[in-house]
């Protein structure tokens, strides 16, 4: 019985560890994840993502899948998002007649309003004691993560802390972002749907979407600008603050 | 994918490329795939459309990006030290700076709508 046990501990060992199944492991990880966030009711705490990243890492905890080979395998993933992320640029390119035509206000903003999404997330954390290291990963906090991971590889910044600062933002932002703008007087979806897409980016367009379509499309406009603009804006920024 | 999706790759394949190799060659501080989708955008611009293979492509790239942040987002499990040395600024970083330049940039967006919809009928 023993060798019995031993030996399929010693297969899977061997196969888990192989860079199809860990494809396998992140694919079926998200589809379950995905599954569940449907049958949930798409609340926005209950993100795919985290789910998903739940998943994984107790399937490394409790399987004798080595976290050094999912790192290495899950490269194959990591190689596919810059095609991914230039993709964007079909919905980006079918809005650009609305940037056009506000060009004035929207640039203005974007610039403004990209500026103080990364200036107050540093300057918080400067000011409560945030390491270098934890200050640069929060840097890329107002871009998608698609171009905020290749930003904070350039900067030396913590890439999971990257990744998760940037979703949990925009997740966050997405949630209380329409309330807050409405207490605070502003009405015009076009205003929030940017504001969205400058600071809660991937997630706030997803909820902007959900809640009008006009939100929506500005808030991937502000999205798909604020991932152009932040990488001119931030060399800049980090030789200021740090 | 059906079987035109190919061009519809090839074409982001292409611009991914061209934006790492523009990137490199200029060294530009924005990443090869931030360029390329410049580019792309100016492409499609001029081409004056988007091939449908190319539609169906970016909307299946779109609707899947979320897939490729996996790996990142597993490692947060591996950093437990840091987070617990460094929560404060992380969280308010993140919960606390998010809302506020959210509502500031959303004010700022509004009250220059305005008074740019002031302007105009104003010069009418």
């Amino acid at each position: 019985m023993d060798e019995v046990i031993s030996f399929s501990y010693g297969l899977l060992q061997r196969q888990i560890n192989s860079p199809v199944a860990i494809v396998l492991i992140n694919l079926g990880a998200f589809l379950l994840a995905e599954k569940l966030f449907n049958r949930m009711g798409r609340k926005g705490w209950l993100h795919p993502l985290f789910s998903t990243s739940l998943l994984v890492f107790l399937v490394i905890r409790c399987s004798p899948l080595e976290p050094d080979m999912y790192t290495r395998h899950s490269e194959l993933l990591k190689m596919l998002l810059a095609p991914f992320t230039v993709s964007l640029a079909v919905p980006l390119s079918r809005q650009l007649h609305t940037l056009r035509q506000l060009a004035g206000p929207l640039m203005c903003s974007l610039l403004i309003g990209g500026f103080l999404a990364a200036f107050i997330g540093m300057g918080m954390a400067l000011a409560t004691g945030g390491s270098r290291d934890v200050v640069l990963s929060i840097s890329t906090k107002a871009v998608t993560t698609a171009v905020a991971l290749v930003m904070g590889e350039q900067y030396g910044a913590i890439i999971p802390l990257v990744a998760a600062v940037v979703i949990i933002s925009g997740v966050y932002g997405s949630l209380v972002g329409p309330v807050l703008c409405r207490k605070f007087g502003v009405t015009d979806p076009r205003a929030i749907g940017f504001a969205m897409g400058v600071n809660a980016h991937a997630g706030g367009t997803a909820r902007a979407f959900e809640l009008d379509l006009t939100m929506g499309v500005y808030s991937s406009l502000g999205m798909c600008l604020c991932a152009i603009y932040m990488p001119l804006l931030m060399p800049w920024l980090i030789s200021l603050l740090l | 994918m059906s079987s035109g999706a190919l061009s519809g790759i090839v074409t982001l394949l292409f611009f991914t490329v061209l934006g790492d190799l523009l990137s490199d060659v200029l060294s530009l501080p924005v990443p090869g795939s931030v360029m390329g989708l410049i580019l792309l955008v100016i492409y499609l611009q001029l081409s004056g459309g988007v091939s449908e293979s190319l539609d169906k492509v970016s909307q299946f790239c779109i609707r899947y990006l979320a897939v490729l942040f996996i790996p990142g987002c597993v490692g947060i499990f591996f950093l437990s030290d840091l987070l617990l040395q460094q929560w404060l600024p992380i969280t308010l970083a993140m919960l606390v700076a998010t809302p506020v330049s959210l509502v500031l940039t959303a004010v700022l967006l509004q009250w220059l709508l305005k008074r740019f919809a002031g302007g105009e009928n104003h010069h009418g």
